[in-house]
């Protein structure tokens, strides 16, 4: 996990649309930033919401003590103690079409056992929202720690990502683009040095991959040692004349009984790729490690080309689950920003029940060469929520997939197809980074 | 030792039909034989490899015939080929090659445009020209989590959408009708003809793996029947809890999908519900509170090969006109290589050769991939499968290929 361990609040289960649960209203309870003078007493809260793993002397405590600052964060205090915490990261990605936005990358999101069912978390996450949309930050995104908690609030499934387990035995590569660069280990000195060039590069690739900033390079190399019986870390990095266009860091679990056939798993923690060839330069690493039999890695897109340069693809096992979840602050500027497959124009009634004044009407017209979207009069083509909106806004679902679930209304025949030419993307989207 | 090609008739197709099944493993009940025979097999479509020395069989192979519909809705005759065994005892020999040739070219001059099959593994058939065209899930949930915060019936929605329990006679009369409009519509689904209905609804004890027999529920709309369910309890041990096995799902509505889904996730004393086989973009995903609690297994499906290249790529309409001019490279079939200029205009294709330079360069295999639109073709272009040689192109072959919904092919052979 990078950053922040992701959120966490038991949610409400409902049989229906979600209900704000019946609630005795607590008047001491304040929602603001927190002071320089409760930053300590802010991260004992988020530590405390996530299970409380670490003491405050932890290193890893302290670090992300140091990233968190009042700016970020929107605080929930009883009587003076924290009994709620959110904030967001400043984040910037790439959007289809290359441009790169700002994205308030939500973390730390508690709330106290004790304040339950008190409509802390709807208070605190509207102040966050609104907070970080005056920023300038056209969408928000979050991993969730549960699935049933963020689609009350807009967000919607952007990103999906699959666990991968592989046989290695039995997966040998037949199909390999060319690869002209090559692939060394670093150790921790030089990782490092190259391992942002890479993470830039890859930045710039894929649509959906926050940049990151120092210290979550830190925590990222900190918490990378040993344990568990697992080996210390491997990193490795794949060069194109002397640029960095990829990384890898993997653990191995040795499973082996001594006079039986060797037989292990390599964690492949994290593999960061910008071009064809360093995928394929890596995964072909990854799968050659001798000993080793097994493969896994949590954070595939759900695209990799991986099964296409097997020779069997059914060796390697592929799980989807819901990565990153995104929200749109400003419909009209995150539509402007990025570009579209198709060229069309259309006109969406997007309803925002959560922040009612962020909806609208908003009329698109976008091709491959940019957008314009701007607040309208016209009748709209299709009704959505504004999670809905934000669900297909990297090109990463269908709306037509949505519409038979209920989460869209056509009002214009043929206008879903429409919209779904014109979001797609050649790529689907990946967040690689856990914040 | 020669190995020779022959006819399966009456004769032979009980010593054909136990080849068939022990290459997989298993016996063959008499009774089972015949059902085959009655039921499904069309004998001048099957093929023998006999060792000419010891006068056995020692490789099978075969197809049933199908309509295929493709993106538009169009159907195309597809060999739907199975039955394909070669002897642990005649292993490298050629014999599974030269079935398969004899299968290809006795469907493509009956007028098959396609052939597609179900790979028992899936490393086998890509030398054939194969391509995997569609993927699927295997799920997996927990009942309790089976809460829905979306649906496509509103509360304020006057459907009368109801579900009623059906005995095995009155599945026999009503689950055709529903597949049949089902498969009209959706992509990468087969026809299934009365004998294949028997022969998919044959369920006695020796067929039941263990589980209860067959269980069937019906959706209605309106008076017109809309949805069906096939499924089997398994209990396990002494414990309360069993687990409901779907057979076969098929809605033709989303109505109907909501409403079976909410039936089936209602269950008492199910802790768990299993599906093989659902399409890659079934909504239930979308509609649940929880999702993450839906486990799904990705799978590879149906396999095609474009038997009549031109043809195929004529039957389907596209998501964008333009013009395409794909290069084809083969070792196996040096007549099909060279480029083919994609024409679409109103979603419509018209396909001819051309000794222009091609904007994308691809095998057989891989266009059979992307066909019916269950594929994109990006991942394909970073495995260095295909050449996406133009700028551009890639984004254009993306454009015309891709489909509003994901193929599915519901019905295993």
């Amino acid at each position: 996990m990078a950053c922040f361990r992701p959120i966490q609040h038991r949610g409400v289960r409902t049989t229906s649309k979600y209900q704000e649960p019946q609630r005795t209203p607590l008047m001491t309870i304040e929602y603001r930033q927190f002071t320089p003078a409760e930053h300590r007493a802010f991260g004992t809260a988020i530590e405390r919401g996530f299970g409380g793993h670490y003491e405050p002397d932890h290193d890893l405590y302290q670090l992300d003590l140091k990233m968190f600052t009042p700016e970020m964060s929107m605080g929930a205090f009883d009587d003076g103690e924290v009994v709620g915490t959110s904030g967001a990261i400043a984040f910037e990605s790439a959007v289809p079409g290359g441009a790169i936005i700002k994205n308030a990358g939500v973390t730390a999101v508690t709330v106290a056992t004790t304040h339950r069912r008190q409509g802390v978390l709807t208070n605190m996450m509207k102040r966050l929202l609104k907070q970080e949309r005056d920023k300038g930050q056209p969408v928000a995104s979050l991993w969730a720690s549960e699935s049933v908690i963020y689609g009350r609030f807009g967000y919607g499934m952007s990103i999906q990502h699959e666990n991968i387990l592989i046989d290695t035995r039995k997966a040998a590569i037949n199909n390999m683009p060319e690869v002209p660069g090559k692939i060394r280990f670093v150790d921790s000195d030089q990782a490092p040095k190259v391992f942002p060039e890479a993470w830039e590069a890859a930045v710039n690739a894929h649509v959906g991959i926050p940049r990151r900033c120092d210290r979550s390079w830190d925590r990222m190399f900190m918490q990378s040692g040993a344990g568990d019986g697992w080996s210390k870390p491997w990193m490795i990095v794949y060069e194109e004349d002397g640029q960095a266009l990829g990384f890898a860091i993997y653990k191995l679990k040795e499973l082996h009984v001594f006079g039986e056939q060797t037989h292990g798993l390599v964690n492949a923690d994290i593999v960061i790729h910008s071009n064809p060839a360093s995928h394929a330069a890596l995964w072909n690493h990854l799968l050659n490690v001798d000993l080793y039999d097994s493969v896994s890695n949590w954070r595939s897109p759900v695209d990799d080309s991986l099964p296409w340069m097997l020779a069997d693809q059914r060796q390697l096992e592929r799980k989807p689950y819901d990565g990153v979840w995104y929200r749109m602050l400003d419909v009209a500027e995150a539509l402007s920003t990025r570009t579209y497959l198709a060229e069309g124009s259309m006109v969406f009634e997007v309803e925002d029940s959560f922040i009612p004044e962020w909806g609208g009407r908003f009329e698109l017209t976008g091709g491959p060469d940019g957008a314009r979207c701007v607040p309208t009069t016209k009748s709209a083509d299709i009704t959505l929520p504004t999670a809905s909106l934000s669900t297909i806004y990297l090109g990463g679902a269908k709306l037509g997939d949505l519409a038979r679930a209920g989460r869209a209304v056509e009002n214009t025949d043929g206008s879903i197809s429409k919209a779904d030419a014109m979001f797609a993307t050649v790529k689907a989207p990946w967040c690689p980074l856990m914040f | 030792m020669t190995i020779e090609l022959r006819p399966v008739t009456d004769d032979n197709f009980t010593e054909w039909r136990k080849a068939v099944r022990h290459g997989f493993g298993q016996q063959v009940h008499p009774d089972d034989i015949a059902r085959l025979r009655n039921d499904r097999a069309e004998l001048d479509r099957l093929v023998a490899a006999v060792d000419t020395g010891s006068q056995r069989i020692v490789g099978t192979g075969g197809a049933d015939s199908y309509s295929l519909t493709v993106p538009g809705g169009a159907g195309v005759p597809m060999a739907g080929v199975a039955y394909m065994t070669a002897s642990v005892t005649h292993r490298r020999q050629g014999a599974f090659s030269s079935m398969m040739a004899q299968i290809h070219d006795a469907a493509r001059e009956r007028g098959d445009i396609i052939s597609g099959l179900w790979a028992s593994q899936a490393h086998l058939y890509g030398r054939f020209d194969y391509g995997m065209a569609i993927n699927s899930y295997d799920w997996e949930i927990d009942p309790s989590f089976g809460a829905f915060t979306h649906s496509p019936i509103s509360p304020d929605d006057e459907s009368d959408a109801h579900v009623y329990f059906i005995d095995a006679d009155e599945a026999a009369a009503m689950l055709p009708g529903i597949y049949e409009q089902m498969r009209l519509a959706t992509a990468g689904s087969v026809d299934r003809n009365a004998g294949r209905w028997r022969y998919e609804l044959f369920d006695e004890e020796r067929v039941r793996g263990g589980a209860s027999p067959l269980f069937f529920a019906i959706c209605e709309e309106d008076g017109e029947q809309t949805g069906y369910v096939a499924y089997r309890m398994r209990r396990i041990g002494d414990s309360d809890m069993g687990t409901l096995e779907i057979v076969e799902q098929v809605s033709v509505t989303d109505t109907a999908h909501a409403t079976m889904w909410r039936f089936i996730l209602n269950f008492d004393l199910v802790g768990k519900i299993t599906a093989e086989n659902r399409p890659y973009d079934d909504p239930l995903w979308w509609m649940l509170s929880d999702p993450r609690r839906l486990i799904r297994k990705s799978h590879d499906s149906l396999w095609i090969r474009l038997l009549d290249i031109p043809k195929a790529l004529e039957a389907r309409t596209y998501n964008a006109d333009g013009r395409l001019k794909i290069g084809l490279v083969s070792e196996s079939q040096p007549a099909v290589a060279g480029t083919y200029v994609l024409e679409i205009d109103d979603s419509k294709a018209s396909v001819k050769k051309t000794t222009d330079k091609p904007d994308v360069i691809m095998t057989p295999a891989d266009l059979s991939a992307i066909y019916l639109g269950g594929v994109a073709p990006g991942p394909l272009v970073e495995a260095g499968r295909i050449d996406a040689v133009t700028t551009g192109s890639l984004a254009k072959l993306h454009g015309m290929f891709s489909t509003d919904s994901a193929p599915w092919c519901a019905h295993y052979f």
